[in-house]
């Protein structure tokens, strides 16, 4: 086949990724912010990211739209959710991987992939904040007034684990506002929020059955708190995504499908 | 010192000290079934409301589960995790914590111990409690025996006595085998005999709360009927405690040593409904708050009536369990309840709905209008759920109910 | 199945059930009594030889009745139940139509249910007992036994109401008519287990659903009709359906409450075979008449006691195995588990029945929790179509 590119667009409820193969293999990935209208997002993260790398725009034979947002776009040449995405981006990351963990900022999912990256078992949790990104962000943005990227570094300062008993966003912050009157280090308390968010996404985890490799994908991947807390809460060891940002798996899984749809269209 | 005393829970709680021989009361509270088991026979799990004489007519040693384990795990160790191990063996969130964490503790075996057998009574309350049962026993591969109480209606009292009679017949059986003892018409009237020692040690302590007195404080009245529904370590012995702590609690009558309560000079009689609750605290506040607790009804059913001993036996068990009255629809049941309400003089009563229960709770509306109706006093409807959790809210509301109440 | 075959099937269907509220105040102005009912323990065929109309209420998905029901029981409990509830509230005609309700006593909220209706809702509200225990070699004897005193109570109160006498030959009447009812019905369940059906799961459950208001006798000649015109689609001629083939199994699944499975629809899935009491199960068993001679509260006993699988009983593994059955006959790829949120006694089986499809069927199973509000419809669109993607990818 002759060069050719496809892309796979992952349309978040905060940021919309988007990623673009040549032949087959990882060209470039952007991210950017949702914002009110996510087919719009969608649409210019795409764009943007095609421009970047050069290639004109007519270039582009496929695109795989995934993400809440995938509804909506018009532009797509074939949706497909998260789940099976995130299962394809993280089996070409590593195709030892068997478990997948998304924490993203409304949800988290847990992924169990066979040795093809196809999804053999997932599970969801869409109904309490506390086990995602929104836990993390409203406490460390409204309370503790501490950049999200920080957080990991200054966890890794803690001298304790500090025990965060609610399990609910809103009642937590409450609880970190008195544990810093009562004299708590930041430190010491991002510790024990990361240990919160690892405790209820293991539990979720362990209803699948976590099987290594184990891969973290999602905004909070980049977290090396949560990622350290997880590691203790599963009792094994968690790959980061290296050469590719963990935010863009889903997107990167989704152009990996438009790949195989375009083969499969050129073929018959 | 108890097995207890120790525990995070426990020493949360405000236990009137000064009652010697409650001492006899926290030991049975705290231990588990293996410390209980001195004798050897074969434990036998069943639910808070099944009537034990069964188990104890086969030779064997009756054992609440849900009761004591989430006792010992929740309200006293405070592991409050165990309900997510109840989820993973295969029960839904949103379950009521007692049966979470009956099911998570047994099914880790955090206690130790696998329940003999697990028979429970499968008769006309609790889904939740059944469906634990059947997901415990395949966790843990042992048997469970679902043995039945046709509902109460009077038109069909005939055919559902002889229903009822014929579902015993075939438990004794079953605990025949479990204990390798058979229960014969002597065995099962001793048993009724000293069940009957506990119902009227459970009336009494009704009665010495019945007193213008505060004789005894509402923790230790609670945790008194919490141990009474499996009569372990065995009938004979649970008298003797319970005996012991009536002699007391009427001495202190006699010399008017009571314990003081509040600085109000009458306290708010408050008589407990609905599921129990874990968070033994709600116990104390109700006195810090200028309340008094004068009965409750969560183990009433044990001690409704005595079970006739004049007869066949199995008759009368069958009678007896049938009118339960938690056996009974709703409407029946409360106008049932009302005369044993009504000797304790309440003032008030307030409703209790354990988190993700289904079975009480969704009769309280009900209980409440006809309460209202009948008796005229107000009611006061909380909601618990594990202990320590949005326990503000809860303290709020009964100390407003008593203000409002009080003057 | 397209459009065009769809209507000509179900065509007059739509009319007839929005009749069915004119038509039952019509009777009841001509002095004939209406008898609800929530669940199919109780024998339509006592109502119908007791002189009077049957309804099955089984409507749903209504958020409106839901909330009113929130009156009596509490916000975390079954909406089903709630809308049972909340419909006589409401106004709903059907609801509001009934001169008395009979109530199976089977899980916590249904018991509930008939309470209230007793206390507050203005109408007589009959229970009908029945055991729940189902090991056959045990216990058969006594429940039969049992069960069958409680037809004939609750027998002896429609009579109250009625002023009219069930007698034997009135009950074979209606026997008669509810089996060649069941029969159809059921014929018509049995054709998607074929990828060429001529009518797919989904209609025939629009169908079953119709027949809980319909005039029995109009029901019964309106599926005939439907049954001669399936009858000469030449099903060589269908397009073999190649959608994953799926299995809907959990709680009721109410007149109403569609959001599951248009997700389902939408997401590329084929329900073609199911397990819930408003489905296929309603009618699976016929009654069977002992003999000339044989009684027939005996028969109605019989097949009214055993045949639903209602997760209240303890038969679990008579459910697993009937599952089972029913994904091997009709081929499924996979297993929608839908447990109405708060709904325990299914939300428990949940576990056994996915780790018995893994087991035995190497499928899996999808359980999606969910109310009647369609704030959730995000999520469950979500999960579905990963679950449909999982099954493609195989």
């Amino acid at each position: 086949m002759s060069e050719h590119i496809v892309a796979g667009v992952d349309i978040g409820s905060t940021t919309a990724k988007a990623v673009v193969l040549k032949n087959g293999e990882y060209l470039l990935g952007k991210i950017q912010s949702t914002g009110s209208n996510p087919a719009r997002a969608g649409q210019e993260v795409l764009e943007s990211t095609i421009t970047d790398t050069g290639y004109d725009p007519s270039r582009l034979e496929y695109t795989v739209v995934t993400g809440y947002g995938r509804v909506s776009a018009s532009f797509a040449d074939k949706t497909v959710t998260e789940i099976t995405c995130h299962g394809r981006g993280a089996h070409f990351v590593s195709p030892d991987i068997k478990t997948v963990i998304d924490i993203g900022g409304q949800d988290s999912k847990v992924i169990s992939v066979d040795s093809s990256g196809r999804v053999v078992d997932f599970v969801i949790n869409d109904k309490c904040a506390s086990g995602t990104g929104r836990f993390l962000e409203s406490a460390a943005q409204l309370v503790l007034h501490v950049p999200l990227e920080d957080l990991g570094k200054l966890s890794a300062g803690a001298t304790a684990v500090c025990k965060i008993s609610s399990m609910c966003t809103v009642f937590a912050q409450t609880e970190i506002i008195s544990l810093l009157a009562a004299g708590e280090s930041k430190e010491n308390i991002i510790a024990g929020l990361h240990s919160s968010i690892a405790g209820r996404v293991s539990t979720m985890a362990n209803r699948l059955g976590v099987k290594p490799v184990v891969i973290m994908t999602g905004g909070v991947a980049k977290n090396s708190g949560v990622k350290y807390a997880l590691e203790q809460e599963l009792g094994t060891s968690i790959i980061i995504p290296a050469d590719i940002d963990p935010q863009l798996i889903g997107a990167l899984g989704a152009a990996l499908i438009a790949e195989d749809m375009l083969k499969a269209k050129t073929v018959t | 010192m108890t097995a207890i005393s120790n525990s995070p829970g426990y020493n949360r709680l405000v236990l009137d000290k000064e009652l010697k021989s409650f001492d006899g009361v926290l030991a049975l509270l705290g231990a588990d079934a293996c410390t209980l088991n001195q004798t050897g026979k074969k434990l036998v799990a069943k639910s808070p409301l099944s009537p034990p004489e069964p188990v104890y007519a086969a030779g064997g040693l009756a054992y609440d589960s849900s009761t004591r384990e989430t006792i010992i795990q929740a309200v006293m160790q405070e592991n409050f995790n165990l309900a997510n191990a109840g989820v993973d063996a295969g029960l839904s969130p949103e379950f009521n914590p007692w049966n979470l964490i009956m099911v998570g503790s047994l099914a880790g075996n955090s206690t130790g111990i696998a329940p003999a057998g697990a028979a429970i009574a499968c008769g006309c309350w609790d889904d939740q409690h059944k469906k634990s049962w059947q997901v415990l026993s395949d966790c843990l591969n042992i048997p469970v025996y679902f043995w039945e109480i046709p509902r109460y209606d009077a038109d069909s009292e005939i055919w559902a006595l002889r229903f009822l009679k014929a579902e015993l017949e075939q438990l004794f059986k079953w605990l025949e085998c479990q204990t390798g003892q058979k229960v014969t018409r002597e065995s099962l009237a001793e048993a009724i005999r000293q069940g009957n020692m506990i119902r009227r040690d459970l009336a009494a302590f009704d009665e010495l709360l019945q007193s213008g007195n505060r004789l005894l404080g509402g923790l230790e009245y609670y945790m008194i009927q919490l141990i009474s529904s499996d009569y372990l370590p065995g009938p004979g012995r649970l008298h003797e405690v319970y005996s012991r702590l009536i002699d007391e609690v009427r001495h202190r009558d006699q010399e008017k040593q009571v314990p003081p309560v509040s600085n109000k000079a009458k306290a708010l009689r408050i008589y407990l409904m609905g599921d129990e609750t874990q968070q033994f605290q709600l116990l104390n506040t109700i006195e810090d708050c200028g309340g008094q607790v004068v009965g409750a009804d969560f183990r009433l059913a044990l001690y409704y009536e005595l079970i006739s001993e004049e007869g066949p036996p199995l008759d009368n068990l069958a009678r007896w369990i049938w009118k339960m009255p938690c056996n009974m629809p709703t409407g029946e049941r409360i106008r049932a309840t009302i005369p044993f309400i009504r000797r304790q003089k309440p003032d008030a009563v307030i409703i209790n709905s354990t988190t993700g229960s289904r079975n009480l709770p969704g009769s309280e509306r009900m209980v409440r209008d006809i309460i209202k109706q009948q008796m005229d006093i107000p009611v006061l409807s909380i909601e618990t759920s594990l202990p320590r959790q949005d326990t503000e809210k809860t303290e709020y509301l009964v100390r407003a109910f008593i203000e409002m109440n009080s003057y | 199945m397209n459009d065009d075959n769809r209507s000509i099937l179900l065509a007059g269907l739509p009319e007839r059930v929005e009749r069915d509220s004119a038509r039952i105040a019509q009777a009841r102005k001509e002095g004939r009594k209406v008898v609800g009912y929530f669940c199919p323990h109780v024998p339509e065929e006592l109502i119908m030889a007791a002189g009077m109309i049957p309804v099955r209420l089984a409507q749903g998905g209504d958020m409106e009745a839901v909330s009113a029901g929130e009156d009596y029981l509490k916000a975390d409990s079954c909406p089903y139940a709630r809308s049972c509830l909340g419909f006589r509230k409401t106004g709903n005609p059907i609801y509001t139509g009934v001169d008395a309700v009979c109530v199976a006593y089977t899980c916590d909220s249904m018991r509930k249910n008939q309470e209230y209706w007793a206390e507050y809702l203005g109408v007589p509200s009959f229970p009908l007992g029945i055991t729940q225990t189902h090991d056959r070699l045990r216990s058969k004897a006594q429940s039969l036994e049992y069960f069958k005193n409680e037809l004939n109570l609750l027998a002896s109160r429609l009579e109250g109401l009625s002023g009219q006498r069930v007698t034997g030959g009135k009950l074979k009447r209606a026997i008669e008519l509810a089996n060649r009812i069941r029969d159809r019905l059921w014929q018509m369940f049995e054709y998607p287990a074929d990828r060429q059906t001529p009518i797919e799961w989904r209609d025939v459950f629009r169908i079953a659903q119709a027949g809980f208001t319909m005039d029995r006798q109009e029901y019964l000649d309106e599926l005939i009709l439907l049954g001669e015109r399936l009858e000469k689609i030449n099903k060589e001629s269908l397009v073999p359906d190649k959608r994953p083939r799926l299995m809907i199994c959990g709680s009721v699944i109410a007149q109403g409450d569609d959001k599951v499975l248009d997700i389902v629809e939408q997401a590329g899935g084929n329900i073609v075979a199911d397990s819930v009491c408003t489905g296929s199960m309603f009618s699976r068993k016929r009654v069977t008449l002992f003999g000339l001679v044989g009684n027939p509260m005996d028969a109605l006993a019989e097949r009214y006691l055993y045949n639903i699988p209602c997760p209240f009983m303890t038969d679990l593994p008579k459910r697993l195995s009937r599952i089972v059955k029913i994904a091997r006959d009709y081929n499924i790829d996979g297993i929608i588990y839908y447990s109405l949120k708060y709904c325990d006694t299914w939300r428990a089986e949940f576990k056994a029945v996915r780790d018995t499809a893994q087991k035995q069927l190497s499928i899996p199973t999808l359980l999606i929790e969910a109310e009647y509000s369609p704030a959730d419809i995000g999520t469950i669109k979500t999960k579905v179509e990963a679950f449909i993607e999982m099954m493609e990818g195989r």
